[in-house]
């Protein structure tokens, strides 16, 4: 019996893992599972079937972002059932303001969390504090250090958890991590399978930001709604293992449970050395599994995409949700003439995004701009939009231009390669690691009413600020467009 | 000013849901983010109007200009809608981040305990189940002939019923939709989260010792 066949069959029975005898299970090893890669890591964690398509499944890991629940939980006395695969980083309420380790009133929740990080660490609780090294944004960090590796199954309070995905595991964002903390397991309906193939060539000058945004703008806000997505294709397949994550962490901006890539060399190389991936020991049987894991020739997704990149221009969002992306030299769209269905949307989104119909979306002024988030703070992102701005400056009409890097270790990289100096050369301001402009209670919004071009994820009413327009587009437009003071086409910065 | 909040926001899991009579408030937009409903409280310019309680907060962005004063365009700022506990809704409503501020929000200000739109976001879906509150979805010609009938019939109650699984609308036909049965039997229930979990501790706690002889570096130990 193969393991597949093992784990369907005792999903049914619910008890049926537990009244085998020790070392039944070692004999299904998990490379004999057949299916797509989702198919295999979730059927790999099922504990039980809840009825229908519900399924109570094992994390292996946790992450979470604010420690007053943890604190309120142990205050109450609970049991958490297994602190060393929580892991908390606390990134949306902290300021990225230089002088944040000096000035503790800043963002939200430091004063307290300083003063009981310890007793957490004490307790047990693996605590990354903005004073450690490996501090940043969760999904930067979880990668960044290890954590998050192939074939996992990897839980988080945040949304963009789906980003580690990239590694080739299964994650997403839930506030029902405390039940996590609890149980050591979670609780959901599974979904069906996409697979989106993305084919053709990327022209110079794109990036990952790009091809997720081109799929959203085609497939829809709510294009996976109801679906575990897998990112497949040559596209997807040159992109470097920083750009992977890119396009992972839109996966929830399509309504996906989740987003994933198969993992490949590229991962192994790049995962392999970093503080909490394999020792040496365990290195080649953990590859050995991994391996396994890319989903197999045969196997069926419940919906295929093919997705073609070919001759695309860089993407930019002008209206209020991500699927509202056009190319760099497209015009702003009329409602009066879009799809039935879309009308009533489009025309809230002109109100609010105060374009005009027919406008070109290239050299629309903007106010501000920002670098960061988990979308595309990793070092590579930070290269390249240095390059963009080496020896230039940001137009005076920009009242802002942020770089913020993803992570503490993100930034010291980039100050060793003097990126820093570029960045602040140029105008830009460089901050400390953490979630900024995108969102959170950190102080770091958008002033009322201004435009701001960003390198994130969400362009929602109100979310960089009250009346703010956001638009959406790669790290390198930003950087382009901050120089110019408009919007702008990066491909004249090559 | 500081409003009290009219409804209780009961504390997350095990609420129950049997049914629901109240006006409903039509929001037909599609990929409403929660960003929507649940805005970041410092960013709404709010807050220093001492405007910070949860039923502040409920769509405050498009509810309320920077000085507090209502923006008249938004539904639950217009008679009847004022009243309203059932919110109609488009494609994908509740879309974005997991802030189940989404729906305690609207649940304080208004006690909207039902939504009926096209589809849902999947992590809203999770939020409301945890809260009592029910997500009806419906294809988009139900949604928008119900919308439409709220529209033509002001001030008219209509009900979610989820034990017989319908919407009634007085003087129509009941409008039968299908709920994941799980869920229904939680709302209907009050089941717990922690007590359905209950009886696979042992089965998890086996897994978790298997697991770890096949997949030891999964395991962080803290002297990693």
């Amino acid at each position: 019996m193969k393991r597949r066949d093992f784990v369907r069959t005792s999903v049914g029975a619910g008890f049926v893992v537990a009244t085998l005898p020790n070392g039944v299970l070692a004999r299904f090893a998990p490379q004999q599972a057949r299916g797509t890669m989702f198919d295999k890591i979730w059927d790999a964690h099922v504990v039980a079937n809840l009825g229908g398509d519900d399924y109570l499944l094992q994390v292996d890991r946790c992450i979470g972002g604010s420690p007053n629940q943890l604190l309120e939980m142990l205050a109450a006395g609970v049991e958490i059932k297994h602190p060393e695969m929580f892991f908390n980083v606390p990134d949306h309420g902290v300021s990225t303001d230089p002088n944040r380790y000096t000035d503790l009133s800043l963002g939200s929740g430091w004063q307290q969390y300083e003063e009981h990080a310890e007793r957490m660490r004490e307790l047990g609780f693996n605590t990354f504090g903005q004073f450690d090294p490996r501090y940043g944004i969760q999904h930067v960090v979880g990668p960044e250090t290890g954590l998050s590796q192939p074939g996992m199954l990897l839980c988080a309070g945040d949304s963009h958890t789906c980003t580690h995905g990239a590694m080739g595991l299964i994650s997403w964002g839930g506030e029902d991590t405390d039940l996590v903390l609890r149980t050591g397991t979670v609780v959901r309906h599974r979904p069906m399978t996409m697979r989106v193939n993305v084919v053709g060539t990327l022209g110079p000058g794109l990036r990952a930001k790009d091809v997720i945004l081109k799929i959203i703008a085609q497939l829809g806000t709510d294009g996976g709604n109801g679906y575990a997505v897998e990112y497949a294709g040559p596209v997807v397949r040159a992109l470097p293992q920083d750009s992977r994550f890119s396009i992972c962490n839109l996966a929830v901006e399509m309504a996906s449970l989740t987003g994933m890539v198969a993992p490949d060399d590229t991962t192994y190389e790049w995962l392999a050395g970093r503080e909490f991936a394999p020792s040496e020991r365990y290195w080649d049987q953990a590859m050995a599994q991994w391996q396994a894991l890319p989903t197999d020739a045969d196997a069926t997704f419940d919906r295929e995409e093919s997705i073609d990149m070919s001759g695309i221009d860089p993407q930019v969002t002008w209206g209020i949700n991500p699927e509202h992306a056009i190319g760099i030299n497209d015009r702003v769209p009329d409602p009066e003439r879009a799809p039935a269905v879309k009308r009533e949307t489009y025309r809230q989104a002109i109100a609010y995004s105060g374009l005009t119909p027919g406008q070109p979306i290239l050299g629309t002024p903007i106010d501000e701009a920002f670098i960061g988030s988990c979308v595309e703070s990793r070092i590579s992102d930070l290269r390249a939009a240095a390059q963009v701005v080496r020896g230039r400056r940001v137009a005076s009409n920009v009242l802002t231009a942020w770089v913020v890097p993803g992570s503490n270790a993100t930034k010291r990289q980039a100050e060793a390669e003097g990126l820093d100096v570029i960045f602040k050369a140029a105008g830009f301001e460089w901050r400390e690691a953490g979630c900024s402009k995108c969102y959170g209670p950190n102080g770091d919004y958008v002033a009322p009413g201004r435009r701001c071009i960003a390198n994130s994820n969400r362009n929602y009413i109100g979310r960089q600020g009250r009346d703010t327009k956001t638009n959406l587009a790669s790290t390198t437009t930003v950087a382009a467009s901050a120089i110019e003071g408009r919007i702008a086409d990066v491909r004249n910065y090559l | 000013m500081p409003r009290q909040s009219a409804f209780e926001v009961p504390e997350r899991g095990g609420n129950r849901f049997l049914r629901h009579t109240g006006l409903a408030a039509p929001y037909m937009y599609d990929n409403v983010s929660t960003d929507v409903p649940s805005p970041p409280a410092e960013a709404t310019g709010l807050d220093r109007l001492g405007m910070r309680g949860e039923a502040d907060l409920a769509f405050a962005n498009i509810r309320y200009n920077a000085d507090g004063t209502e923006k008249q365009d938004f539904v639950f700022n217009q008679e009847p809608y004022r009243r309203a506990s059932i919110m109609i809704v488009g494609l994908n409503y509740g879309t974005g981040s997991s802030r189940s501020g989404a729906i305690t929000r609207p649940l304080a200000a208004w006690g909207v305990k039902a939504y009926i739109g096209q589809s849902f976001g999947p992590i809203f879906v999770t939020n409301a189940l945890a809260y009592g509150v029910v997500t009806v979805q419906l294809p988009r010609a139900t949604v928008d002939r119900i919308a439409a009938w709220v529209r033509a019939n002001p001030g008219v109650e209509m009900t979610v019923d989820l034990e017989r699984l319908v919407v009634e609308l007085p003087g129509q036909q009941p409008i039968p939709f299908e709920y994941n049965p799980r869920f229904r039997n939680k709302l209907l229930s009050g089941l717990d989260d922690l007590e359905e979990m209950a009886p696979h501790t042992q089965a998890a706690a086996t897994k978790r010792e298997q697991d770890e002889r096949q997949r030891p570096w999964v395991y962080v130990r803290r002297t990693h």
